[in-house]
């Protein structure tokens, strides 16, 4: 097998990631290794996440872990498939959106109420597309939250939102496709009444209550990007206010 | 450019239960190959292995001396070429020997002398992106892959930040990577 370092330290999380290869140079595992104690935390906190995930999902990531004295690696393994380009926005990526959010609601629609499990950083960047279905990746922030059904979904819908108001103002069918999304989450029992006025101000208000699960990221997320004027005009324009 | 001197190198290697020499001593890397898994075998006479018990108490018995060599190794690292292994102990086979090569002297002493030893299929090159502080990109020569800038420009040093730019520039021309960007050579 043939590795490649990729990446040291993403993020400053402190874990190295690598590729290996077969003989053919074909990507064959990710690996994801560290060896301070704060990221082999964050690893072992990942491996809870896509361990869950496995169990809901029946789709398999682990292919081997070892764990030493001081140093913990997990391959994982390499999916063939698409990512969508986070860059683009949310139109460009509506498909890829509406994937996501049928992907979200096949797994969450399964728990109960009382079962608050977030991914903490489901992003169209997270997401691998196959032909029939889709793998969530990256499950770092995985946690057992109060954070209340539909964070996740909310979380991909409006940094997508925020990407594509960089570049345009949000035109009318944009504000009815997202609008769309959030009553499909809601059919299919998987928003939370929390956020079905002002989904934004909810959701900017979790993740603030909960900052301890995204550390100093959080102030980089795009969710939390948006100024109060925005956040007050995108609510009273996505909301489930009359459904 | 110094980078190869980062425990991120190690992860291209498989290194656990592997019996490695070690010829020169960079806390670094011993630290990350112990971490690893990895059985340490540091030259007697050195002064290597006395800091290494030094640095490492609790794991000196990861750390061995050459008075008791094993039958064979799996790795020997070393800093250029040719002072892998002292020469009375060149008789203990190594399956592969690791051999990082950093600044333009070395790597041209190699190219032009003594990459031509060895067979191609017995060599296997890896590119080290440049970097301020640590390792963050390894490439295997043969995936042509195109290297990217994974550094900031932002420092305090002029010189420093006037070296990484002219190395970017090198990086992205493969043929002037090949003669001027840190390896690390792996022979069979």
């Amino acid at each position: 097998m043939i590795s490649s370092l990729i990446r040291a330290n993403a993020n400053k999380s402190g874990i190295y990631l690598s590729l290996i290869y077969d003989i053919e140079y074909k990507p064959t595992y990710i690996k994801k290794s560290a060896s301070e104690p704060a990221s082999i935390k964050k690893l072992k906190n990942e491996i809870k996440g896509v361990t869950w995930y496995q169990a809901n999902s029946e789709i398999n990531q682990i292919h081997k872990i070892t764990e030493l004295a001081g140093y913990y690696s997990v391959f994982f393994e390499f999916f063939n498939g698409k990512k969508a380009n986070f860059r683009d926005g949310y139109w460009l990526n509506r498909s890829y959106i509406e994937r996501a959010i049928r992907g979200y609601c096949e797994i969450w629609s399964k728990l109960s109420k009382n079962e608050n499990i977030i991914h903490g950083d489901y992003s169209i960047d997270n997401i691998i597309f196959t032909e029939e279905d889709l793998i969530i990746i990256d499950w770092e922030h995985f946690t057992y939250s109060n954070i209340p059904k539909g964070f996740d979904a909310l979380n991909l819908i409006y940094e997508q939102v925020y990407i594509l108001s960089l570049k345009q103002k949000l035109s009318s069918k944009i504000i009815y496709h997202a609008n769309e999304m959030l009553k499909r989450l809601k059919f299919s029992d998987c928003l939370d009444k929390i956020f079905f006025n002002s989904p934004l101000d909810a959701m900017q208000e979790s993740l603030s209550d909960n900052s301890h699960i995204w550390g100093k990221q959080l102030s980089k997320l795009p969710i939390m990007k948006f100024n109060k004027f925005e956040c007050n005009n995108l609510d009273s324009k996505i909301n489930l206010r009359n459904n | 450019m110094g980078d190869t001197g980062s425990e991120g190198i190690l992860e291209v290697f498989e290194l656990e239960n592997k019996h490695v020499y070690c010829s020169y001593f960079e806390e670094e890397i011993l630290n990350g190959l112990i971490k690893r898994g990895a059985n340490i075998w540091v030259d007697e006479l050195s002064h290597y292995r006395l800091l290494a018990m030094k640095t490492f108490p609790e794991l000196k018995d990861k750390i061995n001396d050459m008075n008791n060599p094993p039958n064979s190794f799996d790795y020997s690292i070393a800093l250029g070429y040719k002072t892998d292994i002292q020469e009375k102990h060149n008789s203990i086979p190594i399956s592969e020997r690791i051999i990082l090569l950093e600044g333009t002297l070395r790597l041209l002493k190699w190219n032009l002398f003594n990459k031509k030893s060895f067979k191609k299929n017995k060599v296997s090159t890896y590119s080290v992106a440049p970097s301020f502080k640590n390792v963050k990109l390894v490439i295997p020569e043969m995936l042509n892959r195109p290297l990217e800038r994974y550094w900031s420009l932002f420092s305090k040093n002029p010189l420093k930040c006037l070296k990484l730019l002219i190395a970017w520039a090198i990086i992205k021309n493969s043929s002037l990577r090949k003669l001027f960007i840190d390896k690390i050579i792996v022979i069979k």
